[in-house]
C-alpha cells in the first residue's frame, strides 16, 4: 500500500475519534475562543483541518502511486 | 411580494434547468463533455444536501444546537476512505455495467434477482416519503411566502391550500418531464446522463449561494458578525443552551448519525447514482474527497447563526424553525433575498427529486417490472425493437408513478412531520445495505443467503422501530404499542426493543437493526456455501484490481467454471467418447488430474472453448461457455445482450448448417466432375477404338480388293470396274471420316474460328434443297419445301456450318427414307423469335429409347433392312455441336415405322 493510502486510513481513524465523544466532551464546555463558542470553533476548525489534509494527500497527478 | 412572482420564478428556474441539461447533452453529442470533470462530479454529489439541509438543518439546530452537524461531519470522516471504498465500487460498477445500488448488491451475490428485488423494495418504502418531503418543502415555502404559515400544517380544503398544493402538483409534473427527458430519453447502455448531472451541479451552486446569502445577511446585516450574534445568543437563556454541546447531542446520537451519514453518502439511491453510475472517471474520487467535504463545511457555517437569530427574532411568535431561512429575510423586508432563498430551497428539493426518482426508476423497472415482462415478451415475440420500446415505456412509467406516489403521500400522510425525521428514517433504512455491500467488497466468503437474511432482519427491525409506530399517530394501530410494546410484550417496545432504553429513536433503530443485520449476515455467510456464480462474482468484486491490472488476462481469469458444467457442455456437443479423449489429452499435456478439480481455471475454460469453437464456431462456443459462467440475467442491458446473442447463435448455427451443406454440394460436384473425367477418359478410349475400327474397315476392303486386282490381271472387265468403284467409295468414306474427326476436334477444343455474321436462312435452305433435287428426282423420292414466311429468316452465325447442318440432315433423311415410296419434306417456320427448320423422312423411324443416343458420338443405328450401317456415327454429333454453338436446339420426333422428323431451332437475328 502506498504511503498516502496508509495516511488516509490513519486520518479516518483519527476523524472517528475527533468527531465523537468522549473527545467532543472536552470541548463541550462554556469556553470562548476569538468570540466564538469553543465547540463551534473546535468542530469547524477540525473539519477544515481534515479537508486540508485530504487535499494534501489526494492532490497531484497520481497520489497513490506505490513508492 | 405577489405570490405569482414566486410561482413564475420557480417555473423560469425549472426551464433554466431544462436549458442547461439540453445544452450539456448537445455539447456532449458534439464531443465536449462538461460532466466529465472532477469539480462537476463533486458538486453533483452535493445532491446530498436536500431541502432537509436547506430548511431542516436550522430546525434541527434550534432544537439541539450543534446536533445538526454529525450527518455532515460523518460524511467528511468517511471521505477519508473513498479512495479505497468508493473508487473500488466505481471500478467494479464500470466493469460490470452496474446501473443502481440494487444491481450492485445483486451482482455481488451471484446476480441474485431476489436481492435486487429486496433492495428495490427497501428503497421504495424508505425513499418515497423522503421524496415527498421535498415536495412538501416546496409547498411549504410557497405558503410561507404567501403568509399562510399557520394553515401550513392543516389538512384543509381552503382555497389557499389547494392553490399551493396544486402548484406543487404542476411542479411535480414538470419534474416528471425533466427526469424523463434527461434521465430516460433513450436507453443508455451505461445509464449516464450528462445533461442531468450538469444541471444538478448547477443546482448545487444555486443552493449554496442562496444559503450563504441569507447567512451573511443574518450575521452581518442583522448582527455585527459572528461574535456579536453569539454574544446576543449567550445573553438569552433559550439560545444560550444551544451554543455548547449539551442537550440534544448525546454521544450515541453523534456516533449513530455520523455512522449513518458516512454510509448513506454512498448507499442512498441518488448518491449511488451520482457517485457511482454517473461517474465518468474513477480518479475524480480524489478531488471529491476534499471538494465535497469543503462544500458541506461552507453550506453549514451559517446554520447555527441563522437558527440563533431566528429564535432571538421570533421569540414568542409561533413560527416553525424549519422556515427561519425564509422568514428572516421576509420579516426584515428583504423580498429579493427571500426570493433568492426560495429558489435555493427549490433547487435543493428539485435536484433531490430528479436524481432520486431517476435512480429509483431504474431500480424499479429493471428489477421489479422488467424481468417478468421480458420473459413474457421473449416467449411471445422475438423482435428487439419492440423490447427497447417496452423497456423505455416501463422506465418512464416508473418515474411518473414514483413522483405521483410521493405527491399522494405528502397530501395524505406526511403533513405533520418534521423534515429531519423523515430523512433520518430513510437513512436508517438504506444503511441496511451497508453490511452486505461494504463487507462484500472485502470479504470473499460473504454469501447470497447471508446477504438476504441480514437485509431481511435489518429491514424488519427498521420497520417495527421507526415507520410502523408512526401509524399509531394516524390511528391505524393502537397507541398502546408505544408504551406496552407489540402484543403487550415489554421487550417489543418499538422504541426500546429488548429493554434498550435511554436512546433517541434513530440511534435505537440504528443500533438494533445494524447489529442484527450484521451478525445475521456474518453467521449465515459462514454457515452457507456459495454457488459457482456467486464465487465467481465474489472473487471479481473483492479482487477487482487484479482483474483490471491483469489487462487481457481479465477475460480469462474471469471465466471460471464448474468442472462438471464444462464436461456436460463438451459431452452435449461433442459426444462422450470425444470428450473423454479431449480431457485425457488435456490431462497429459498439462500434467494434472482433472477428477480432483471441482472448479476449472481460465486455462481449461479456454481450452474447452477452443475445442467447442472448433465444432460450433467461436461465437456459439463463447455463449456456451458464458452460459456456464453466468446465471440468469438481471439488468436490462444484459438481458437484451443475451437475447441478441441467442439470435446470433441461431444465425451462426444456420450459417454452420449452410456451410456444411455447401461443402457437401462441393464434394458432390467434385465427385461428379471426377466421374465425368473418368467417363471422358473412357469415351476417349472408345473414340480411339472406334476410329481405328472405322478406318480399318474400309482400309481392309481397299487392301483386299487392290490385292485381288493385282494378283489377277485377267479378271473380267465388269468385275474389275466394280472393284475399282468400291475402292473409290471406301476411300471417300475414309476421307469423310477423317474430315469429321478433325471437325470434332476443332469444335470441342474451340479451335475453330466461328464466323458471326447475319445470313439468310431461307435462301440457304432453298439453295441446299435445290442442290439435292436432282438426286431426289433420280431416286424417285417425293420432296417438298414449305414455308409460310414471307420475310426471309435471318440468322446470325456461321453460314458454312449451318450449311453443314442442313446438308447432314438432308443426307440422313435421304439415306433413311423409304426406298420404295420415299417422301422427304422440309419446312421453315418461325416461333417465339426462333427459326424452326424441320426435315422429315418416311423411313423406319427411330425407337424412343434410341432417340437420346443418336446425337452421341459413334452412334450408328443398325438398320436390319440395310444391313451394315453406312455412316461414321459422327454426323449428328457434329450437327448438334454446331446447333448448340448457335444457341439453338436439335431434337428428333419419331415413332418406329412412321419416319422421323429432325427439328432444328435457331434464334433469329434481331432487327
Amino acid at each position: 500500500m502506498s504511503r498516502n493510502a496508509a495516511r488516509l486510513i490513519g486520518v479516518f481513524v483519527i476523524g472517528l475519534v475527533l468527531f465523537n465523544f468522549p473527545l467532543l466532551g472536552i470541548f463541550a464546555k462554556p469556553h470562548w475562543l476569538m468570540g466564538i463558542p469553543m465547540p463551534v470553533f473546535y468542530l469547524f476548525t477540525a473539519w477544515l483541518g481534515m479537508i486540508i489534509v485530504f487535499w494534501r494527500l489526494t492532490d497531484g497527478r497520481n497520489p497513490f502511486k506505490k513508492k | 411580494m405577489n405570490i405569482y412572482v414566486f410561482v413564475g420564478c420557480s417555473l423560469i428556474y425549472i426551464f433554466i434547468l431544462f436549458f442547461i441539461a439540453y445544452i450539456t447533452d448537445k455539447k456532449a453529442a458534439e464531443g465536449t463533455h462538461w460532466a466529465n470533470n472532477p469539480y462537476v462530479y463533486s458538486l453533483s454529489m452535493a445532491v446530498y444536501c436536500t431541502a432537509w439541509t436547506f430548511y431542516g438543518s436550522v430546525g434541527k439546530a434550534v432544537k439541539s444546537g450543534l446536533g445538526f452537524l454529525p450527518i455532515y461531519v460523518g460524511v467528511c470522516v468517511g471521505a477519508a476512505l473513498w479512495f479505497l471504498v468508493l473508487k473500488k465500487i466505481i471500478v467494479i460498477s464500470k466493469n460490470q455495467r452496474i446501473t443502481s445500488i440494487a444491481d450492485f448488491i445483486s451482482s455481488r451475490y451471484g446476480k441474485s434477482n431476489l436481492l435486487g428485488v429486496l433492495v428495490t423494495i427497501v428503497c421504495f418504502f424508505s425513499i418515497i416519503p423522503y421524496i415527498s418531503l421535498q415536495l412538501k418543502a416546496i409547498a411549504d415555502s410557497f405558503m410561507v411566502l404567501a403568509g399562510m404559515q399557520n394553515e401550513m400544517n392543516m389538512l384543509t380544503n381552503a382555497s389557499g391550500f389547494s392553490f399551493y398544493y396544486s402548484t406543487t402538483f404542476y411542479i411535480a409534473i414538470l419534474l416528471i418531464l425533466f427526469t424523463i427527458l434527461f434521465g430516460a430519453r433513450n436507453l443508455e447502455p451505461n445509464e449516464r446522463h450528462e445533461g442531468m448531472v450538469t444541471a444538478i451541479a448547477f443546482e448545487s451552486i444555486v443552493k449554496l449561494v442562496a444559503f450563504l446569502a441569507v447567512g451573511i445577511f443574518v450575521t452581518y446585516g442583522l448582527y455585527n458578525g459572528f461574535g456579536d450574534l453569539f454574544q446576543e445568543a449567550f445573553n438569552n437563556p433559550v439560545t444560550a443552551k444551544r451554543l455548547f454541546l449539551g442537550e440534544g447531542s448525546s454521544p450515541s446520537e453523534w456516533f449513530c448519525l455520523g455512522l449513518l451519514s458516512m454510509f448513506a453518502i454512498i448507499l442512498l439511491p441518488r448518491q449511488f447514482h451520482i457517485a457511482v453510475v454517473e461517474n465518468s472517471d474513477p480518479n475524480h474520487v480524489y478531488k471529491a474527497t476534499w471538494v465535497f467535504p469543503l462544500y458541506l463545511l461552507i453550506i453549514n457555517i451559517f446554520v447555527l447563526p441563522i437558527a440563533l437569530a431566528g429564535v432571538l427574532q421570533f421569540q414568542g411568535l409561533d413560527i416553525r424553525p424549519d422556515t427561519f431561512v425564509l422568514e428572516l429575510p421576509l420579516e426584515n423586508g428583504k423580498n429579493m433575498l427571500a426570493l433568492m432563498v426560495f429558489i435555493g430551497g427549490f433547487s435543493a428539493s428539485t435536484s433531490m427529486v430528479i436524481v432520486e426518482v431517476n435512480a429509483l426508476g431504474i431500480m424499479f423497472s429493471n428489477h421489479i417490472l422488467l424481468p417478468p415482462l421480458l420473459t413474457w415478451l421473449a416467449r411471445r415475440d422475438n423482435s428487439k425493437a419492440d423490447f427497447s420500446a417496452w423497456v423505455l415505456f416501463i422506465r418512464r412509467f416508473s418515474i411518473a408513478v414514483i413522483i405521483l406516489l410521493a405527491f399522494y403521500y405528502v397530501r395524505t400522510i406526511a403533513i405533520n412531520r418534521e423534515l429531519v425525521s423523515i430523512g433520518l428514517v430513510s437513512f436508517v433504512a438504506v444503511n441496511q445495505f451497508a453490511p452486505c455491500l461494504f463487507l462484500g467488497l472485502f470479504w470473499k466468503k460473504a454469501t447470497q443467503s447471508g446477504a438476504i437474511a441480514g437485509l431481511l432482519i435489518g429491514f424488519f427491525i427498521w420497520a417495527i422501530a421507526l415507520p410502523i409506530p408512526t401509524l399509531a399517530d394516524y390511528g391505524f394501530l393502537s397507541k398502546s404499542i408505544l408504551t406496552d410494546g407489540y402484543f403487550g410484550q415489554w421487550w417489543l417496545n418499538p422504541h426500546a426493543l429488548f429493554g434498550l432504553e435511554g436512546y433517541d429513536q434513530i440511534s435505537h433503530a440504528t443500533i438494533w437493526s445494524l447489529f442484527f443485520n450484521c451478525s445475521t449476515f456474518m453467521i449465515v455467510s459462514l454457515t452457507t456455501k456459495q454457488s459457482t456464480m456467486e464465487a465467481t462474482q465474489a472473487d471479481y468484486f473483492v479482487n477487482i484490481h487484479q482483474y483490471i491490472n491483469g489487462g487481457s488476462d481479465m477475460e480469462l481469469i474471469h471465466r471460471e467454471a464448474k468442472m462438471e458444467d464444462l464436461t456436460f457442455l463438451l459431452t452435449r456437443f461433442l459426444g462422450e467418447e470425444r470428450t473423454q479423449f479431449l480431457l485425457e489429452k488435456y490431462e497429459t499435456d498439462n500434467n494434472i488430474t482433472l477428477s480432483k478439480i471441482l472448479k476449472a481455471k481460465a486455462e481449461l475454460v479456454n481450452y474447452v472453448e477452443t475445442v467447442l469453437a472448433g465444432a460450433l464456431g467461436a461465437a456459439s462456443a463463447k455463449i456456451l461457455i458464458s452460459s456456464v459462467v453466468k446465471e440468469d440475467p438481471i439488468t436490462l442491458e444484459e438481458m437484451l445482450h443475451i437475447l441478441d446473442k441467442t439470435k446470433e447463435v441461431i444465425l451462426t448455427n444456420t450459417e454452420l448448417k449452410k456451410k456444411s451443406k455447401e461443402l457437401e454440394e462441393t464434394t458432390q460436384q467434385l465427385q461428379a466432375a471426377n466421374d465425368q473425367l473418368k467417363e471422358l477418359d473412357h469415351l476417349k478410349a472408345d473414340f480411339v477404338t472406334t476410329i481405328t475400327h472405322e478406318l480399318r474397315t474400309p482400309m481392309t476392303s481397299i487392301k483386299a480388293l487392290s490385292k485381288i486386282l493385282m494378283d489377277n490381271p485377267d479378271i473380267p472387265k465388269d468385275q474389275h470396274n466394280e472393284f475399282l468403284e468400291i475402292i473409290v467409295l471406301e476411300t471417300e468414306r475414309i476421307t469423310r471420316l477423317i474430315n469429321q474427326v478433325l471437325d470434332i476436334e476443332k469444335i470441342q477444343f474451340n479451335a475453330y474460328e466461328w464466323k458471326n455474321e447475319p445470313f439468310n436462312l431461307t435462301e440457304l435452305t432453298n439453295r441446299i434443297y435445290k442442290g439435292f433435287q436432282p438426286v431426289l428426282d433420280e431416286k424417285n423420292i417425293q420432296h417438298t419445301f414449305k414455308t409460310r414466311l414471307e420475310q426471309p429468316v435471318l440468322i446470325k452465325g456461321d453460314e458454312d456450318r449451318i450449311n453443314q447442318v442442313i446438308v447432314n440432315l438432308m443426307s440422313n433423311a435421304l439415306k433413311f427414307t423409304n426406298t420404295e415410296e420415299g417422301d422427304l419434306g422440309i419446312s421453315l417456320e418461325s416461333e417465339n423469335g426462333s427459326a424452326v427448320l424441320k426435315i422429315t423422312d418416311n423411313g423406319n423411324g427411330i425407337a424412343e429409347e434410341k432417340q437420346s443416343m443418336i446425337f452421341e458420338r459413334f452412334t450408328q443405328l443398325y438398320d436390319p433392312t440395310q444391313g451394315k450401317p453406312t455412316g461414321s456415327g459422327l454426323g449428328l454429333f457434329i450437327t448438334k455441336q454446331i446447333v448448340t454453338h448457335h444457341k439453338g436446339t436439335i431434337e428428333v420426333e419419331s415413332e418406329v415405322g412412321k419416319g422421323a422428323t429432325f427439328v432444328v431451332k435457331l434464334p433469329m437475328a434481331k432487327g
